[in-house]
């Protein structure tokens, strides 16, 4: 598979510190070279996909891991604002979430996002899961170039 | 409740108990009269023809005393006066006829032999023979007669009259009587069908209408400030029902709220000590290392209890709409949901014929996969037997799950269905919530759940379900 030669682009959408150092541990034992943008909430989400779209912003994100919940704007704002986003709603979405809840599961693919995932308790698993985030949409699946 | 009610009944009997008396009175009256009339007419007639005998008796005795028989003919002409006499004839003392007198029309009959002193009867006629005196010296006798027809036409006239007013009496009772029942079983068949719009409809806002102003009407009042009552307690039940339900909502959010926030400081807690624990680890000694280990298995026994709370919770807020479901097809899905148990334990697993009920599948199959994941669980040390059987009762399915495994004491058979209550915490693994939530699920079918064993001897556990027809 032909990958351009740059650092892979992730914004983490995540208003918990502790799951935004984890995410950041995770990522660092990762076997590709990554850059992981955190915004806060949906608000400084939604900013940040702004200043990419400005000519000579930072590039576009190639993954969105995004929370659910989260003061001011939630997952679900910014889910469904980047999917009617013409130039946004290409890039995959993630939802990393502690909710296991069925309506929370249902709702979500049904505003399009691309997979649902439950943050484990355990730090094995957690950083399994991230891993298998990066493997899965960063070596198997093939993402449109940009 | 009430059938339909006797309406003709009662007002029948009212409109007997108003007529029956007057007319009885009625008739009373008449027949008295009546017969009054028939035995007075006689006496009455007698009495006037005895007047009128005497009278003429005594003006005649002049004209007797001088042998005038013209003027004595010309003094009975008197008697034209009287309508009622037909006949009269003056008898001299020898007993010959000394004058006659005999009315134009339907003259009455006449003797030549004079009669005997006193009155008789014969063919609608009635004759009277009266002395004629003078000086209490005998002159004659005088023979008056009386048409009787005249007397009878009358008595008919006075008893038509008297039959005449006995029915227009019977009719005026009547119609008051109408007029009187309509006014007082108005009011009482309002009553009755507003008592049964009340008891049929549970409609407890109607009251029955008011009519008059005497006892039917305080017994309408009566009966509407009772309705009254019942309509304020029937709305208080009502508002407690309602309190108690969303109270109980309340409450299973607060669980479900509770326990799915209580999830991600845990997994804070959890996973920056197994950070620690993997990344300084090396640093650490013995000691600091068990401490690590107890911190995040307690950690770990935390989330487990919160899912098992979480799930609790969930049996009443997140179920599912009931509808027929056959239990052989929940059974299945809890038995391959427990295969991998199943062929471990290598237990014996058979099973009745299981009805349809009314139900939530999902969690149908989350009681039997609890129940059978406990039978194999508390085995004992033979191959677990475990045996689903299903026992009609009257209106519901009784289900029974059976196994031969160590069994629980009697004293505990009611504590097991507590949420995290456990008997053997250092040999069986698990929260203790299996139970609690098999409790919930059944009861929340309307059912009930209990536990027949003996220690050492396996359990049998049994959950009643309505039909699918209830």
């Amino acid at each position: 598979m032909a990958r351009v030669n740059r650092p892979i682009e992730i914004l983490l959408v995540e208003d918990n510190p502790g799951d935004v150092r984890l995410t950041q541990e995770a990522m660092k034992d990762a076997k590709l070279l990554n850059n992981l943008t955190v915004a806060a909430d949906g608000v400084y989400a939604m900013d940040f996909l702004g200043t990419c779209l400005e000519p000579g912003g930072p590039p576009l994100p190639d993954l969105i891991l995004l929370d659910l919940n989260m003061p001011r704007m939630d997952g679900r704002e910014v889910l469904a604002e980047l999917k009617i986003h013409d130039k946004l709603k290409s890039i995959p979405v993630v939802i990393l979430t502690t909710s296991d809840a069925e309506i929370d599961v249902i709702s979500s693919y049904e505003a399009h996002a691309n997979c649902y995932i439950t943050k484990p308790v355990d730090l094995e698993q957690f950083m399994k899961i991230v891993r298998s985030i990066e493997d899965f949409w960063f070596t198997i699946v093939r993402l449109p170039v940009r | 409740m009430l059938t339909q009610p006797p309406k003709l009944g009662f007002a029948r009997k009212l409109l007997i108990l108003a007529i029956l008396p007057t007319t009885l009175a009625v008739l009373l009256c008449c027949g008295a009269l009546a017969v009054d009339r028939v035995f007075a007419v006689e006496r009455i007639a007698l009495h006037n023809l005895t007047a009128t005998a005497e009278m003429v008796a005594i003006h005649v005795a002049a004209p007797m005393s001088f042998s005038d028989t013209a003027a004595a003919a010309e003094t009975l002409l008197v008697l034209r006066e009287a309508d009622d006499v037909a006949s009269a004839r003056l008898y001299d003392d020898k007993g010959a006829v000394f004058a006659t007198y005999a009315r134009g029309k339907k003259p009455g009959p006449l003797h030549d032999a004079p009669r005997a002193i006193g009155y008789e009867t014969e063919e609608g006629w009635f004759t009277l023979t009266v002395p004629v005196t003078h000086k209490e010296k005998m002159l004659g006798r005088l023979t008056v007669t009386d048409d009787m027809g005249e007397w009878y036409s009358q008595l008919r006239r006075d008893i038509a009259i008297v039959v005449g007013v006995g029915i227009i009496a019977f009719g005026i009772a009547t119609l008051l009587a109408v007029r009187l029942r309509r006014a007082l079983v108005r009011p009482i068949t309002a009553l009755a069908a507003t008592a049964r719009d009340v008891s049929r409809n549970r409609n407890y806002t109607v009251r029955a209408a008011r009519f008059s102003h005497d006892e039917l009407g305080d017994l309408t009042d009566g009966f509407n400030e009772m309705l009254a009552q019942v309509q304020s307690r029937d709305a208080a039940l009502e508002r407690r029902a309602d309190e108690l339900a969303s109270l109980n909502t309340e409450l299973e959010q607060f669980a479900y709220v509770a326990s799915h926030d209580l999830q991600e400081p845990l997994r804070m807690v959890g996973s920056y000590l197994q950070l620690i624990e993997k990344r300084y680890g090396e640093k650490f000694d013995a000691d600091a290392r068990e401490f690590i280990g107890f911190a995040v298995d307690g950690a770990g026994r935390m989330k487990r209890l919160i899912t098992d709370l979480l799930a609790f919770s969930r049996i009443g807020t997140r179920g599912q709409v009931f509808k027929p479901t056959p239990l052989g097809m929940a059974l299945d899905d809890a038995l391959a949901n427990l295969k991998t148990t199943i062929a471990d334990s290598g237990a014996e697993i058979t099973r009745d014929l299981l009805p349809t009920v009314h139900g939530d599948q999902s969690q149908l199959m989350q009681l039997f996969q609890n129940l059978l994941g406990n039978a194999l669980k508390f085995r004992g040390k033979e191959t677990p037997r475990v045996h689903v059987g299903a026992v009609r009762k009257d209106d519901h399915w009784q289900i029974s799950v059976a196994d031969n495994g160590i069994g629980i004491a009697p004293q505990y058979a009611e504590r097991i269905f507590v949420i995290f209550q456990r008997l053997t915490p250092g040999q069986h693994p698990g929260t203790g919530i299996g139970l609690a939530v098999c409790k919930k699920i059944v009861e929340r079918h309307g059912g009930r759940i209990w536990v027949e064993s003996v220690e050492g001897r396996g359990a049998t556990f049994f959950f009643t379900l309505p039909d699918e027809r209830n």
